[in-house]
């Protein structure tokens, strides 16, 4: 996001939990706000946006193969290191959190895993078990626009871009898409191997609950 | 360390996101859990090293798990448990600020 309205700069804590989903408060003014979608929800400065961008999963190994001169900021903190996601360590909805939460939505399993890609009008959610039915790769029209949904093979994390291709295929760890282009270490390359400025969906790496109770109208892809 | 030298493009900030027009959840105060400030404390960003360096230092792993912000202003890895901590982080790329909450 950029944590600025109107120029001025705010600063942000997190600030408790609403649908099971973290809050944020800026120290400015106390305002709380939406960590998904960037808006002051209750507060002086309620009905304000933040602009948001794509805050992508994936591994060092991954990244420094796309963009190997990728800075990093580390803090404090000790790194522990997992074999899985950070998702992986809650399987079950605690009752302080799902006293937060508005309903359940029944269509997808609470704590399922996906990836949730959305626009200014539309949602839908890639549940994980559904993309690696797929092989861990997919083509759908969303929002009017085609857009490839894959499992980054090394990651192991769920990705989507914007492409006008109608179909993709596997070849080995690379996607060839029907329109010549091909997504490889992170990135989309055309026919002679230039990469290309492409343009990705707003999209996140999350838990089913959030995803639904934070756009109550989302889709489920199906294939 | 040294400083994020990202190339900025300041003229892209101004197609920050559109206005969701999506809907979108309703807000219940009531509903809410609110904590009180400074349960967790964010992690104010002011140096950063290349990625390279610190896997080359032994500081991370390959396997690490990161979140990438893809800003305008450029890209910058995080590591996601210690955000997980943190929550929230925050800081400037030649000067346009960022924040990312996880």
């Amino acid at each position: 996001m950029t944590p600025s309205v109107g120029g001025k700069v705010y600063h942000f804590e997190w600030a408790g939990l609403d649908n099971g989903l973290s809050l944020l408060r800026d120290f400015e003014t106390g305002t709380i706000w939406n960590h998904i979608t960037g808006e002051a929800m209750f507060g002086p400065l309620e009905g304000e946006r933040l602009a948001t961008y794509n805050l992508l999963h994936t591994t060092v190994g991954a990244v420094l193969g796309s963009h190997p001169d990728i800075e990093v900021a580390l803090s404090d903190r000790p790194i522990r290191q997992q074999e899985h996601s950070l998702f992986e360590r809650l399987p079950v909805l605690s009752r302080m959190l799902r006293s937060t939460m508005a309903r359940q939505d029944e269509r997808r399993p609470q704590t399922e895993l996906g990836l949730g890609v959305w626009s200014d009008d539309a949602q839908r959610y890639y549940p994980l078990a559904v993309l690696r039915e797929s092989d861990g790769l997919l083509v759908d029209e969303f929002a009017g626009r085609r857009i490839v949904v894959y499992l980054d093979p090394m990651s192991y994390m769920p990705a989507s871009w914007y492409t006008d291709a109608e179909t993709a295929l596997w070849d080995e760890e690379s996607i060839r898409l029907s329109d010549g282009h091909v997504i490889r270490d992170g990135g989309v390359f055309d026919q002679d191997g230039e990469r290309l400025d492409a343009e990705r969906p707003q999209q996140l790496f999350t838990r089913w609950y959030g995803f639904a109770l934070t756009f109550p109208a989302t889709t489920i892809y199906e294939p | 360390m040294t400083r994020t030298t990202v190339l900025t493009a300041a003229s892209i900030l101004a197609l920050s996101a559109a206005p969701l027009t999506a809907q979108v959840a309703d807000f219940d105060p009531e509903r809410a859990w609110i904590a009180e400030s400074g349960r967790f404390l964010p992690f104010l960003v002011d140096d950063t090293r290349a990625l390279a360096e610190a896997l080359d230092a032994g500081e991370i792993e390959s396997a690490t798990w990161l979140l990438v912000l893809d800003h305008p202003a450029g890209r910058l890895a995080l590591v996601a448990d210690q955000l997980s901590y943190h929550h929230v982080a925050q800081g400037s790329i030649d000067g346009e600020p960022w924040m990312v909450s996880f």
